[in-house]
């Protein structure tokens, strides 16, 4: 075997890979400075008279800041409540015994591959009935509601909170309320921060709920605002163009930045997900 | 406060609160809805019931099946390049852990830190004349016209491997580093060569993992919207592109609630039998 002649290939294999998951990023960046009516004269993948017209338009003219405020309130709303509750409930099935446990853990695993998108529908009507659509919970509410994360959690409380702690701190006269607070969540603040940014992540990318519950332009959430700009069709494609590209800069950098900042906590989330199935 | 020996029920009931809101709820709500077929008159969707027959109608319905078919065929391209692309560079990035190694996994994780609707729109742009990809299959010779009807499962292609080999990939890399240090050793000490150890520990170890993310892929693809969705607005994307495409189009332009309904929970029993079929493999 040619050394050398391996050493290409896997260099060759290397950057395609590399340009492919960069390049759309790349591309990104470089035609958001870019005017609508040069991005497909000039070289896609190289500045030409670059000017921030795109971001001051989108972010002094347009809905699209809304829409990131809405985004970032719902999904963090959804984020901090969903883990919180998760890491609650599987508190109490991982470290109580009582009847009925068994059967809720079995509902919860079931419920995890119960399609959530298939039942946008139902939700909406639902809060219809609750008076919950155009409003931050109608979106904060069941997005919230992470079966996996409960199931995560129940496991995760089971291997890291030491039972002896709870028992000592039990006889010490601590309520149960102190043994949750003091001394169950901060052994689960790693799977905690996990859940948030899974379940932050998860409700970012939502656009089918929104698109149910959320009717007004004001309301939309950054993706389906960006994508309503798409639909509602051309009349001005410059001022249009602006929006979605700053909008999905905007979008990316965020999201990039948070990916970034926590990336131990979902490279652990994602192991544990797949041991456990 | 003590809530004493029945504080557990205090700690489940935020979580099961919701969970029966938003999940028990609409899934009730979608199989009563799909034994009835309300006239667009009636006050109430839960009038003239009929049985099983929406069922029957679902089954002899060559749209949703038409969406299964694409589905199939879709699973079929996409499963296998993306399990050999993400086992190839998880292997490749846990043989290189350090710097390498972990700018390797930033890049590859980057695309899943873009919202689907968000990529789907910048792969639009990319697709079109005057566009990277445009340019780049002109410039191979091959069909440019990537947003044309009969090319638009592999324009899906393009971005859904995009998306998600990255995500999978972390997965594995996962995988790879749960397998004891002691296992390469001993390996190492019988002389194993490096594809020896990658065929028979590697490869081995990693089976649960990628059975996990088969599963997963093939349940995400029946549920596919947002990339058709945004898709549908660049080219011709039939409304039975996806099965859950067709569910929305049937309850958001057809108003038909019930018939969507059947459909909606077709799609959540073929769900609930994939995975089930998936852990049992998982297991045995």
């Amino acid at each position: 075997m040619n050394k050398s002649f391996n050493y290409v290939i896997t260099l060759t294999v290397l950057i395609i890979l590399g340009a492919y998951f960069l390049v759309p990023l790349w591309w990104l960046a470089v035609s958001s400075t870019k005017l609508y009516s040069t991005v497909f004269s000039t070289n896609p993948l190289w500045f030409a008279k670059p000017t921030p017209f795109n971001y001051i338009y989108a972010f002094e003219h347009s809905e699209m800041p809304l829409w990131l405020l809405n985004s970032l309130i719902e999904s963090g709303s959804a984020g901090a409540i969903g883990a919180l509750f998760a890491a609650m409930a599987g508190y109490s099935l991982a470290k109580y015994r009582f009847k009925g446990r068994n059967f809720l853990i079995t509902v919860i695993a079931v419920a995890l591959m119960i399609p959530s998108t298939a039942i946008a529908f139902p939700t909406f009507v639902l809060e219809q009935k609750l008076d919950l659509v155009n409003t931050y919970l109608g979106v904060i509410l069941p997005s919230a509601v992470s079966a996996f994360g409960a199931y995560f959690m129940s496991i995760y409380a089971q291997e890291t909170i030491p039972q002896e702690v709870l028992d000592a701190a039990r006889i010490d006269g601590a309520s149960e309320l102190r043994l949750f607070r003091s001394i169950a969540l901060p052994y689960l603040k790693p799977a905690f921060v996990t859940l948030f940014i899974f379940i932050f992540a998860a409700t970012w990318n939502n656009y089918l709920l929104p698109l149910f519950v959320l009717r007004e332009a004001s309301l939309y959430m950054l993706p389906q605002g960006l994508a309503s700009v798409l639909i509602n069709g051309s009349t001005f494609p410059n001022l249009e163009y602006a929006i979605q590209i700053a909008g999905s800069a905007v979008s990316v950098v965020l999201m990039v930045a948070l990916f970034l900042s926590l990336e131990k906590y979902i490279e652990a989330g994602l192991g544990l997900g797949a041991v456990r199935g | 406060m003590n809530v004493g020996r029945y504080s557990y029920i205090f700690f489940l009931i935020p979580f099961f609160a919701l969970f029966m809101m938003f999940i028990i709820v609409p899934v009730v709500y979608t199989f009563r809805l799909s034994f009835f077929n309300a006239p667009p008159s009636a006050a109430s969707l839960f009038t003239n019931y009929v049985g099983f027959s929406q069922y029957l109608r679902v089954l002899g319905d060559g749209v949703f099946w038409g969406g299964y078919e694409n589905m199939l065929y879709f699973t079929l391209l996409w499963l296998p390049l993306m399990l050999v692309l993400s086992i190839l560079i998880a292997l490749f990035l846990d043989s290189r852990r350090g710097k390498i190694g972990t700018l390797g996994k930033v890049v590859v994780f980057l695309p899943y830190g873009v919202p689907t609707v968000i990529g789907t729109l910048m792969w639009g742009y990319m697709f079109t004349p005057g566009g990277v990809v445009h340019d780049l299959l002109v410039f191979l010779g091959l069909p440019s016209n990537i947003l044309a009807p009969q090319y638009i499962l592999y324009a899906m292609l393009l971005i859904i491997v995009w998306e998600w080999t990255g995500y999978n990939t972390v997965i594995l890399l996962a995988g790879l580093g749960s397998i004891p240090a002691t296992l390469y050793e001993a390996a190492k000490i019988d002389g194993a060569t490096s594809w020896q150890l990658t065929r028979f520990i590697k490869l081995p170890m990693l089976r649960r993992y990628l059975v996990f993310i088969s599963v997963l892929t093939i349940i995400g693809d029946q549920l596919l919207f947002n990339e058709p969705f945004i898709l549908s607005n660049l080219s011709s994307v039939s409304f039975g592109f996806t099965p859950n495409l067709y569910v929305y189009h049937l309850t958001y332009f057809l108003e038909e609630f019930n018939y969507s309904s059947a459909v909606a929970f077709v799609l959540i029993l073929v769900s609930l039998v994939v995975a089930i079929l998936g852990i049992r493999y998982f297991r045995g």
